[in-house]
């Protein structure tokens, strides 16, 4: 398909009954913007009507197509599909359950023509149960702040617009998606948050529960270790090495103090010397990885990111 | 390898091809009566279709009653006299050469109604795979639940027939799922964990004189068994996830040893209690060490799939779905694409 200003990417599982008002939502929000746009329903795998009802709406409009995946791949490879298979300038992502409010759009890709390669939405009134999903929402964005040093309000917020060459250069897997702004950092994206209208669910069930609470913990701990480590993997690496080693080296001058052949302490002397030595080896290899992939920029986390709201 | 009949499948292209029968013979002398009782249904499909038929080098005489079957059967090819590591194996070769679409796996005994396959055909539409669910299963009790218990907790899913053989599916769910090592009864659930569509068809059991194997407990099978499902776990659910894995492990076992280490390191400078004369502090030594070499390789795993996940494709698009404003068209999509 030829270039177009606007691709929006929205990720569909079993949304039958939101799909039809959604397509038709997007349309009457980007028609009035004069940009050439297209809309890619990535559907993952649906098991309801979702396919054809969506099949009706692209046979009566060319700018609106459906990827439809082989199988349920989860929210962030259909990201992934409707970011690659984009043409447009700039990219848009929101949910398929209607809660994101298309006529957000345009504003959002004005203040993204204002000069940011990001601009971040936040559910200014959201429509979700407190206990459920705003608290664990709260919390989850304090510790993704923290951690990741880039404070913004609503990472779960699937509004987003992006510059397509920015987020295309960002690698997405397993559940990436919900730390897309911070993978952003180290390509040097310049990020705007804005306030987005919210809507309560109306149709369908939501696909999330408390349990991914825990699985954002764990998620953003794996990312915080792997970016740390993926900066200077043989620095980082050989820094771990250097502690074990500064362990054995104790032990060994304890038993030199001691004077006598102590069973315990040498055995715990080489115990460290030799967990030195593997980690040191292990940084080689993990520096011969990012060495092999010569293009690859190693995310790296700015001392403070500063999100203009 | 040996093929002992191979030819042109009523006068279709290979492109042609819709169906692909595949039956891995090892136990049965008689696979060759079994087979023959679902000709009659297979012709009536209106299907182009091949039966691919692996045996091994034990199955001399279901071999035999084969060969004589190949004669007025042109498309039955049966391959013959190979050690393929037991039906898995057979089954898995048997999978790289099908050409059909679908793949329809058979056991070598009846087990079910010959009339009742077209059931199988029939629930496909919409589906990635059919597993049948027959009426009279003569596998039940214990083992079954024990079966299921096992699927449920490390698939997530699970199958009322676990020990059905016979199952329709589209082929490209088998070109995934043959990548992880195929076991005969972890496919419906490996693909169901996978995302795929899988369905259950209700089936009668063949009504008529099985000779079926009788079960036979062999420790180092079920042993093996146990290992291809916790390694198909691992794997399944962790594959684009190594670090969550290993550092589940790793971690609780490196602060175990960390606060052990910790402590006994307290008691001797504060506590005055020695340490030279017992093993404790190796133990906890030990523990720190191995925690931190199981979470590095976690982190080196973490490290490949980050380095290349600009190549990992953790989706496949079927199809894309176009309009010209009057009708819509889907394009398929293949892995050129």
């Amino acid at each position: 398909m030829a270039q177009v200003d606007i691709s929006v990417i929205v990720p569909v599982f079993n949304e039958e009954d939101s799909v039809g008002p959604l397509c038709s939502a997007i349309v009457e929000a980007l028609e009035p913007m004069n940009r050439s746009f297209e809309v890619l329903l990535v559907d993952d795998g649906s098991s309801d009507e979702t396919i054809p009802r969506a099949t009706a709406i692209v046979a009566k409009d060319p700018r609106i197509q459906v990827l439809r995946f082989q199988r349920n791949s989860g929210q962030t490879a259909a990201m992934s599909a409707g970011i690659e298979f984009a043409n447009g300038e700039f990219l848009v992502t929101m949910d398929g359950d209607l809660q994101n409010d298309p006529k957000d759009i345009p504003m959002m890709i004005a203040k993204l023509e204002e000069g940011f390669d990001l601009v971040v939405g936040w559910r200014m009134n959201r429509q979700d149960k407190w206990l459920s999903r705003k608290l664990p929402s709260m919390f989850a964005n304090k510790l993704i702040g923290k951690v990741t040093r880039l404070p913004i309000r609503d990472n779960g917020c699937s509004l987003k617009v992006y510059r397509a060459d920015v987020i295309k250069r960002v690698p997405l897997y397993s559940d990436m998606h919900r730390f897309i702004p911070a993978m952003t950092i180290p390509l040097g994206a310049r990020i705007a948050e804005v306030g987005v209208r919210h809507h309560a669910r109306q149709f369908g069930e939501s696909k999330y529960g408390l349990s991914r609470v825990l699985k954002v913990i764990v998620d953003l701990l794996t990312i915080k270790t792997l970016l740390i480590f993926a900066r200077a993997p043989l620095k980082t690496f050989a820094g771990i090495s250097l502690v074990s080693l500064i362990a054995g080296l104790l032990t060994f001058l304890m038993v030199q103090t001691d004077g006598d052949y102590r069973v315990v302490e040498t055995a715990v002397f080489l115990l460290f010397v030799s967990l030195a030595v593997f980690v040191f080896l292990v940084g080689l290899v993990a520096a011969v990885i990012f060495q092999s992939k010569g293009k690859l920029e190693p995310p790296q986390f700015p001392s403070s990111q500063k999100v203009l709201q | 390898m040996q093929a002992t009949n191979v030819h042109p499948i009523k006068g279709d292209t290979e492109a042609a091809m819709k169906l692909s029968v595949v039956v891995a013979v090892s136990r049965n002398p008689k696979a060759a009566e079994a087979i023959k009782t679902y000709r009659a249904v297979l012709d009536g499909l209106d299907l182009s279709y091949e039966i691919l038929c692996m045996t091994n080098p034990d199955a001399t005489e279901a071999l035999a009653g084969l060969s004589k079957l190949t004669a007025d059967w042109p498309e039955l090819t049966v391959f013959e006299r190979r050690p393929w590591s037991g039906e898995d194996g057979e089954l898995a070769t048997a999978y790289k050469r099908a050409k059909g679409d679908l793949v329809l796996t058979l056991p070598e005994w009846p087990e079910l109604a010959p009339e009742e396959l077209n059931k199988l055909f029939e629930a496909i539409d919409g589906q990635d795979m059919v597993v049948c669910a027959r009426d009279n299963q003569p596998i039940g009790g214990t083992r079954q639940a024990l079966m299921q218990r096992s699927f449920r907790l490390f698939f997530g899913h699970t199958v009322s027939d676990v020990f059905c053989r016979v199952r329709l599916c589209r082929r490209d769910v088998l070109e995934e799922i043959g990548g992880f090592g195929v076991r005969q009864h972890f496919i419906p659930v490996i693909a169901a964990s996978r995302g795929y569509r899988v369905t259950e068809s209700q089936v009668k059991a063949y009504s008529g004189e099985v000779e079926a194997p009788k079960f036979v407990f062999k420790p180092m099978g079920h042993l093996r068994a146990l290992f291809d499902a916790v390694t198909l776990f691992v794997v399944l659910k962790f594959l684009y996830r190594p670090l969550r894995f290993f550092g589940s492990i790793g971690l609780p076992i490196f602060l175990i040893g960390a606060i052990y280490t910790a402590a006994l390191l307290f008691g001797r400078l504060f506590l005055d209690v020695p340490l030279a004369d017992r093993p404790a502090l190796i133990f906890s030594v030990l523990m720190i060490v191995l925690g931190v070499q199981i979470i590095a390789l976690g982190l080196v795993g973490e490290i490949i799939i980050f380095s290349n996940s600009r190549q990992i494709k953790q989706y496949k698009v079927s199809k894309i779905i176009k309009g010209d404003g009057k009708t819509a068209r889907e394009i398929p999509q293949t892995d050129d694409d």
